[in-house]
């Protein structure tokens, strides 16, 4: 059974479109903070956002090959991400 | 089919001391509210890790346990797609709205229509509010009354109208610090129980593998197929829930706005959303799922689908002195899918008692959220602008009695809802239906210096009408925005119409601004725009921003002096001012050291002139609302 409308059509539009809203997003915020002084004032909140994005794909991307290659171990890695995720965030955003 | 769970006078003595418990020490937390802004808003002074916990349960309390867990029994994985994509919203979230509400001290969504445009926006944005408010009022006490049927055997009614009747007093009696502190104990709670169901529901089901094997593909699929079936579709539910959705709860959702409000300052505000969206949304999504997945995989073992092992054996066994099926019927009512199987797979009445009281009170404490932030919409920009100066007291009881009367609407709502079909699809319609007028409006709002009192005006009421002629003419209206999804009759598109009816709307919004004269400056809406938030911080403080803000110091709670003065001003000796850097009327955050307390013990003042008697010099107003214990050390932070 074909299950591209079911799994990778799905997740190209949702990323495709969450990558317009978020770059938008990012590119506005960027502009109305001024540029350069919000990088330098705000880096690591801009970081943050940036790895969010890397880390909810991921999750979306493990749990569609473990489905369709029938690879539950694959979850140990979705649970290895969600402990580093914690990690991150708990270290670098004080 | 439903099914009625046999209990025992134990269940009910749990499930009592429990919801007491819980509500119980929510207002011994709220016992000294003072002021509107006390019950509203908790003092604005708590911590990131207390409004995330609370943010959690106000967001998977309600409605979701049975409207996930639903659509998790009747199409597995899937179910968590809608919460996996806040994210795409956060940088415009953490670094536009939130700033923006935060620091110009917007108390409400229309107040902030007010500010940004006119009286007239203010008014079509408070009734768009209260709609959706006591929607929500509505949708999570259907979803209540769903979860506890299969165990009362009651009339749904019935049900709904005992809920509302206790969240009502209580929401009354307690206010914001109430709700915060039960949603913090019950968020841990909740995940707790969300992932003790999962252990238990993957012993029963013979281990992880057996669970594995007993779903199919397609249940192990994270997002819905792209287009069918018509009542769960990846493209209706990405723009009706993940984009309509997520922007509507996290942007015009007065309960999630109050929290951001209760928080001890903008970078708490950030730090509570981003942990929430990253760390604990991802949990929750599992929890409040689960017993769908669960439930799914004994349906597919006991029909055949898959000839995997599970536990139980037999279809009927003795459970607490009753007879009682072990197996689920293909035709369970899908919103009651946690109480059936929670029922199945607890092994003990005690462990069933838990895992249901844990639940109501989380479904509980989402309703009492969205019941007080009704209550301060109506309060705050109806009543007030109304009445000519109405005392302090006047508006807690206001607030009090406004509490009760959104509870009975909220009811009326509840049995309308009730009518519909399941609650994922009510709650769907409504989203699709009443949110985007609202969101075109607060986002062209945010991001669109330009965008105009009048568009705004023109926004909602032509907004209005082609959504009316969407719901009259939807293969007319509605149909190019299918995506290919079938059309049914009864239901017609009733997730992907959101998409039209937000491109309906920004389209008006857009097309009258551009044929309207622009304004010649700006002045008016500084700090209401991402274009002009830079002087959000100055207006928060009311004089140039100390640039060293941040800075904290620590020092014994038995060097404060307490004075009868009631300005909100904190003196410190010179050694204390230099160390923090601070000049006369600076805004500072002074709390208890201890950060388990999560602020409960702070609050926000004003530096006074350097004391003159190396005591730290607090005014009246400021020991009374923090409540220090002065045997403890005490920090101050200076703020903005």
């Amino acid at each position: 059974m074909d299950f591209f409308t079911h799994s990778w059509l799905p997740l190209m539009y949702q990323y495709g479109f969450g990558l317009l809203i978020f770059g938008g997003g990012l590119f506005t915020i960027f502009r109305a903070y001024g540029g350069s002084e919000f990088w330098t004032k705000h880096k690591i909140w801009m970081q943050v956002l940036v790895w969010g994005f890397i880390y909810i794909f991921s999750i979306h991307l493990l749990m569609t090959l473990s489905s369709l290659n029938n690879a539950p171990k694959m979850y140990l890695l979705i649970i290895a991400l969600y402990i580093l995720n914690v990690g991150i965030l708990v270290r670098n955003i004080k | 089919m439903n099914t009625t769970i046999p209990t025992t006078e134990l269940f009910w003595v749990i499930l009592v001391c429990y919801v007491f418990f819980v509500l119980g020490a929510g207002l011994f937390f709220a016992r000294n509210n003072k002021s509107t802004e006390d019950f509203f808003f908790g003092g604005r002074r708590f911590s990131w890790w207390l409004i995330a916990m609370s943010m959690l349960a106000t967001g998977v309390g309600s409605h979701s346990f049975a409207k996930y867990a639903s659509k998790g029994f009747e199409y597995g994985f899937s179910s968590t797609m809608t919460y996996m994509n806040d994210w795409f919203f956060m940088p415009l979230l953490l670094f536009g709205w939130i700033p923006i509400i935060y620091y110009m001290q917007v108390n409400s969504i229309p107040e902030y229509f007010q500010r940004r445009f006119n009286s007239t926006v203010r008014n079509l944005s408070t009734f768009t509010m209260l709609l959706y408010l006591v929607g929500y009022i509505g949708i999570g006490l259907l979803a209540l009354g769903s979860l506890l049927q299969p165990i009362l055997g009651w009339e749904i009614n019935t049900i709904i109208i005992v809920v509302a009747v206790i969240s009502g007093i209580y929401v009354s009696l307690g206010g914001q610090t109430a709700i915060i502190f039960t949603d913090f104990l019950q968020g841990v709670i909740l995940l707790f129980a969300g992932l003790l169901i999962f252990g238990l529901g993957i012993a029963y089901v013979g281990g992880f593998d057996s669970f594995w094997g007993n779903l199919s593909i397609a249940n192990k699929l994270p997002l819905a197929d792209f287009n069918s079936p018509p009542d769960f579709n990846f493209a209706g539910i990405f723009w009706q829930d993940g984009v309509v959705g997520s922007v509507g709860f996290a942007f015009m959702n007065q309960a999630v706005i109050m929290r951001f409000l209760a928080a001890r300052s903008v970078v708490h505000a950030r730090r509570a959303t981003m942990m929430n969206v990253l760390v604990f949304l991802p949990i929750g999504t599992v929890a409040v799922s689960n017993s769908g997945w669960i439930g799914r995989a004994i349906v597919n073992f006991d029909s055949g689908l898959t000839g995997m092992y599970h536990s139980a054996g037999s279809s009927i066994f003795t459970r607490w002195g009753t007879h009682f099926s072990s197996t689920i019927p293909e035709t369970t009512d899908p919103n009651g899918i946690f109480t059936v199987v929670a029922g199945i797979v607890s092994g003990s009445e005690a462990i069933f008692a838990f895992l249901v009281a844990a639940v109501v009170a989380a479904l509980m404490s989402s309703l009492d959220s969205q019941i007080n932030a009704s209550a301060a919409v109506a309060v705050n920009d109806i009543y007030t602008p109304l009445s000519k100066n109405p005392s302090e007291k006047t508006r807690l009881r206001v607030s009090m009695f406004t509490s009760l009367l959104v509870t009975f609407i909220g009811i009326q709502a509840a049995f309308l809802f009730s009518k519909y079909g399941t609650i994922y699809e009510a709650h769907g319609a409504f989203h699709s239906v009443v949110t985007p007028p609202m969101v075109t409006v607060i986002f062209l709002g945010i991001f669109w210096k330009r965008f105009s009192s009048r568009a705004a005006v023109l926004t909602f009421v032509i907004g209005a009408i082609f959504i009316m002629l969407g719901i009259e003419y939807p293969k007319t209206f509605v149909q190019p925005f299918s995506h290919g999804i079938e059309f049914v009759e009864a239901k017609p598109w009733s997730y992907i119409r959101a998409l039209y009816n937000v491109v309906a709307c920004a389209s008006i919004g857009i097309i009258v601004t551009l044929f309207t004269k622009p304004p010649k400056d700006y002045d008016r809406i500084k700090g209401l725009t991402i274009w002009t938030i830079k002087d959000g911080p100055q207006y928060f403080k009311g004089s140039d921003v100390n640039k060293n803000a941040g800075l904290t110091i620590q020092f014994a709670g038995s060097e404060v002096e307490v004075t009868q003065e009631d300005n909100n001003e904190v003196s410190l000796p010179k050694n204390y001012m230099d160390q923090i850097k601070g000049n006369k009327g600076d805004l500072i955050y002074i709390s208890d050291h201890r950060w388990y307390l999560g602020g409960l013990k702070s609050t926000h003042a004003r530096l006074g002139s350097v004391s003159n008697n190396n005591k730290v010099i607090i005014s009246k107003d400021v020991s009374d609302h923090a409540q220090f214990n002065l045997s403890k050390d005490l920090i101050i932070e200076l703020e903005v």
